[in-house]
């Protein structure tokens, strides 16, 4: 009796279980062995989540990705160039095909820059306009909000999680989207805070707080400080928030704050919610950061004010007398300036003391502190490395005080990886990015890295 | 006790013990179906050369504990991501040594039988069998598989896997 094996019959059930047991690249080799077992590869199982990075040269690769897995995936993140105008329109078209699929659970588009542009932008440009011409929103409304809308509406499966990258012009459908979801109740993760292309004059998005009450599942939140007042904050504080985001930005003239009772309450229906507060190039809230914006029971964790081309040490020291069971990380980054080629400790006019260490000393979950663009004394950052040890996790600093002579470093920097029990050094500035370097730097380049910066924090 | 025969593909009869009935959900549905006293028939689209195998395999694990199965080795929950590949009863790694030109009609004989334990240890021992092929060729040589890709479909898949390998 003899029969000959011939494997390419093997049922696509057996196929399965075997390509179970290998894991990726063998799984690849093995479906490359013949078409019956190439055909057992593009199943859900094996594939969940993909990422289109939108090019020319990548058509290729996305293109094949459209045809065999977009609708099989059940995560999809888009990153494209949203100032190339050709890059868009290839964006477009794979979003299209995404809103029919019947798997995506999570989106995530993320612009490579602050300005999405549309055919109609150039008008817009030309006129200097803060608002948007007809043309660039329909465009908008029709490519881009039109198929989120489909996939927000899908009842089955209901869709999980949206982010809209910081784009501005589609946070402002914010509303929209969650008016239309099919089942709010299954959103966890939604994404609506935004990047400004021009900080100074935007227009505002509103959202109805009422539109919140039935993401009882949400986990993760992001959002523009102008959306937020006492209702929202009173609506948001009965939803499971691990995680809320704030981007401030201006600060619009009728927005009428958050009040201490409206936080007070948050904090104490939400204990363990991480509160992180962005300011990005908020050039005016960054002056009036402790006086307008903080509030003693605001359960913050994390505090990123980026490029906001100042330095607040009165903000600083409201962070280490307030927040301290609560803040984790510190992290404040401007470009270089000439006149700020002092060290913070000339900067604290009122008190004797380093804002650092004091938030250092008091702080006892601090575990980040990031500061870029500022001069630091670094008797002070021996301070902070003895106070928290190996608890700071990352001390991140590029300037160092000029007047110490470069040889006298050494025992500084031997004293705070000491301290911190592994190796540290103040980054070095001649490798450091650009945007970190001295003013003035172009917009595109400081936007792509807050972009960047900022979706690092988004819990998945 | 009942007497159960397997008819196989070519008509040759096999006759099994009750308690083996147990190994394969397929045979014991028949049985459940059938009158307590009578001789069950069960007839199937196997081949008698890998039934014979079937029926060995099966006498070498009668005399497990709660021979069904998912006990000690291959305990793994079929929800997880099965990769684990090296705990293969040593009796089974005995049993299908040199008989990698029966694996696949073993395997399609396990579904058929729904019969979990063979089909896992049958499907273990193939994916090793890739696990350890340093090539494409070197799988298609061992397990005799044709390839039927023209030069230009298998240089597509292969470009392919390249847009794939870093997912």
């Amino acid at each position: 009796m003899s029969r000959t094996p011939n494997w390419g019959q093997l049922p696509a059930l057996v196929i399965t279980n075997v390509f179970q047991h290998l894991n990726h690249r063998d799984r690849l080799n093995a479906s490359t062995v013949c078409w019956h077992w190439r055909s057992a590869i593009f199943q859900p199982r094996f594939f969940d989540r993909i990422q289109f990075d939108v090019a020319r040269e990548q058509n290729k690769k996305n293109n094949f990705f459209l045809q065999k897995l977009a609708h099989i995936v059940s995560e999809v993140k888009i990153t494209f160039d949203s100032s190339n105008l050709y890059d868009v329109e290839l964006t477009t078209e794979i979003l299209f095909k995404l809103s029919k699929s019947a798997r995506l659970l999570c989106l995530s588009i993320w612009p490579k820059n602050a300005t999405l542009v549309t055919p109609g932008i150039c008008l817009r440009k030309q006129l200097r306009a803060a608002a948007y011409s007809e043309e660039e929103w329909n465009y908008i409304l029709k490519l881009f909000v039109q198929p989120l809308k489909a996939l927000l509406s899908r009842t089955n499966p209901p869709l999980q999680a949206l982010d809209l990258g910081c784009s501005e012009i589609l946070a402002l459908h914010a509303s929209d989207f969650l008016g239309c979801s099919a089942k709010p109740q299954c959103l966890e993760r939604l994404c609506f805070a935004s990047v400004k292309q021009d900080p100074g004059h935007y227009p505002l998005g509103l959202i109805e707080p009422n539109l919140f009450e039935k993401c009882s599942s949400l986990r993760v939140l992001t959002l523009d400080y102008d959306i937020i007042c006492d209702e929202l904050l009173q609506t948001l504080q009965l939803l499971p928030l691990r995680q809320l985001i704030v981007h401030v930005h201006g600060i619009d003239e009728d927005h009428c704050g958050l009040s201490e009772e409206a936080w007070a309450s948050f904090r104490s229906k939400n204990p363990q919610t991480e509160l992180h507060l962005t300011l990005v190039c908020a050039y005016e809230a960054v002056d009036i950061l402790h006086t307008h914006i903080l509030r003693p029971s605001m359960p913050l964790t994390h505090l990123k004010v980026l490029f906001c081309e100042r330095i607040n040490c009165e903000a600083l020291e409201y962070l280490s007398r307030h927040y301290k069971d609560t803040l984790r990380s510190m992290i404040w980054v401007d470009s270089m300036r000439i006149e700020e080629y002092r060290n913070i400790m000339e900067l604290v006019l009122r008190t004797e003391q380093d804002p650092l260490v004091m938030m250092a000393w008091r702080c006892k979950k601090l575990e980040e502190i990031i500061i870029h663009g500022y001069v630091l004394d670094p008797h002070n950052l021996v301070g902070v490395s003895r106070l928290r040890g190996r608890e700071l996790q990352c001390l991140e600093v590029s300037r160092i005080d000029l007047s110490i002579p470069s040889v006298m470093m050494g025992p500084f920097i031997e004293e705070i990886s000491a301290q911190l029990g592994k190796k540290w050094c103040p980054l070095d500035a001649k490798t450091l990015p650009a945007v970190l370097g001295f003013y003035p730097v172009p917009e595109e380049v400081r936007d792509r890295y807050i972009l960047n910066y900022i979706r690092k924090d988004i819990m998945q | 006790m009942r007497t159960i025969q397997l008819i196989s593909s070519d008509n040759e009869f096999f006759v099994i013990e009750e308690h083996l009935a147990t190994l394969s959900e397929h045979i014991k549905a028949c049985v459940e179906d059938a009158d307590a006293d009578e001789t069950v028939l069960i007839f199937l689209p196997i081949h008698s050369a890998i039934l014979s195998k079937v029926v060995q395999w099966a006498n070498i694990h009668k005399d497990d504990l709660i021979p069904i199965l998912d006990i000690g080795y291959d305990s793994d929950n079929d929800d997880t991501v099965e990769k684990c590949t090296n705990n293969i009863d040593p009796k089974d790694v005995d049993f299908l040594k040199d008989q990698k030109d029966i694996l696949m009609d073993l395997g399609e004989a396990a579904v058929v039988l729904k019969m979990k334990k063979l089909t896992k240890v049958v499907c273990k021992t193939v994916a090793n069998i890739i696990k350890n092929s340093k090539s494409v060729e070197e799988i298609r040589d061992t397990l005799n598989i044709k390839c039927d890709f023209t030069p230009a479909e298998e240089e597509q898949v292969r470009r392919e896997n390249g847009f794939l390998g870093n997912i």
